[in-house]
């Protein structure tokens, strides 16, 4: 049997391993020789600019070399100026990230991701208030012991039926989605922003 | 094969600080394409060494796109030396379609600053 304490001490070393994780990461990532706030505000910046890269679609073996290569010039730099005046001559990471691989990019699979969850979010939130806009007007009509069908105009596919109680209240509600809408949609919307056949494109200048 | 070390960060001529930024990314890749056929180098050098030229505003924001930018048009080419300091250098190297690109780049820059130059210099009506 699992009690309280034992739930309670798994927590924290879940913790503290994530901690350690994040610790070992900014240790690993930031240039080091520097001090902790030197070895912060790289780790910070190279997080940013491998991330920007990531969004960019920046392949995986071209956005280490590119983070190695940054890494490399930051530290000889933290040998002239302070970490501050290092990151501030860089400029925005995503702006430098931008400006490295213009006309570099490959696909965008974080970007695809992000985008079919996001629009499925949405076809599923329309989804909800269609069947609840539908149920609504089931209750208005305020029939006893009936079961009513019914289709949505705005998602083309898509199947409501409610029932009634004897008081005229909707008792069950069902909604069939239609596979090509609910599944099709986002999927196609991710494919749209990943933008996969750029890795059959060659790079341009 | 010649490697250059970080020179010092003192300016030995006039620094030039208030060059419009556009002006200069027009020619940050003929200037680095000049300075890497004077010696193979690496980013953070390459913008120790414009700056000692005199253009003490380049910012590594600059130099770094402009870098992978050549090296994408294959005008320059790259290697990696371990560094005593900490993570291996990118070494950037000039390759005979740089060197073209260059030679055009210079003569293309001295036509136009002769223009210039001529109507700058010209007799105002």
């Amino acid at each position: 049997m699992i009690t309280t304490p034992i739930l309670v001490a798994a927590l924290a070393v879940a913790v503290l391993v994530v901690l350690g994780i994040g610790v070992g990461y900014v240790v690993t990532l930031g240039v080091g020789g520097h001090g902790l706030d030197a070895r912060l505000r790289t780790a910070s910046y190279l997080f940013r600019y491998d991330d920007a890269l990531e969004w960019l679609g920046v392949r995986a073996a071209r956005r280490k070399a590119a983070v190695a290569e940054l890494r490399a010039n930051m530290a000889d730099a933290l040998e002239d100026e302070s970490a501050a005046v290092v990151v501030a001559r860089l400029g925005d990471p995503r702006q430098l990230a931008r400006d490295i691989e213009a006309g570099a990019r490959g696909p965008r699979p974080m970007l695809g991701v992000a985008v079919a969850l996001c629009v499925g979010f949405v076809v599923t939130l329309v989804g909800i208030v269609a069947a609840d806009a539908f149920a609504s007007g089931v209750a208005a009509a305020a029939d006893a012991n009936v079961a009513v069908e019914g289709t949505s105009g705005i998602l083309p596919g898509y199947r409501f039926e409610a029932e009634t109680d004897a008081g005229g209240q909707i008792a069950a509600m069902s909604m069939t989605a239609s596979l090509g809408v609910a599944v099709g949609i986002p999927l196609l919307a991710g494919v749209l922003a990943a933008a996969p056949w750029r890795a059959f494109r060659k790079e341009r200048a | 094969m010649r490697y250059l070390t970080i020179p010092s960060t003192r300016f030995h001529h006039e620094d030039v600080n208030d060059l419009d930024p556009q002006m200069l990314k027009g020619l940050v890749s003929v200037l680095l394409l000049r300075l890497i056929a004077q010696a193979e180098d690496y980013g953070y050098a390459l913008v120790v060494r414009l700056r000692e030229a005199g253009l003490a505003d380049m910012a590594e924001g600059t130099v770094y796109p402009a870098l992978s930018r050549l090296e994408r048009l294959g005008q320059v080419e790259s290697f990696l030396v371990p560094s005593e300091k900490g993570p291996a250098r990118k070494y950037y190297r000039i390759t005979p379609v740089g060197e073209d690109a260059l030679a055009q780049g210079a003569a293309g820059w001295k036509q136009l600053s002769q223009i210039v130059t001529t109507l700058l210099e010209g007799d105002r009506p």
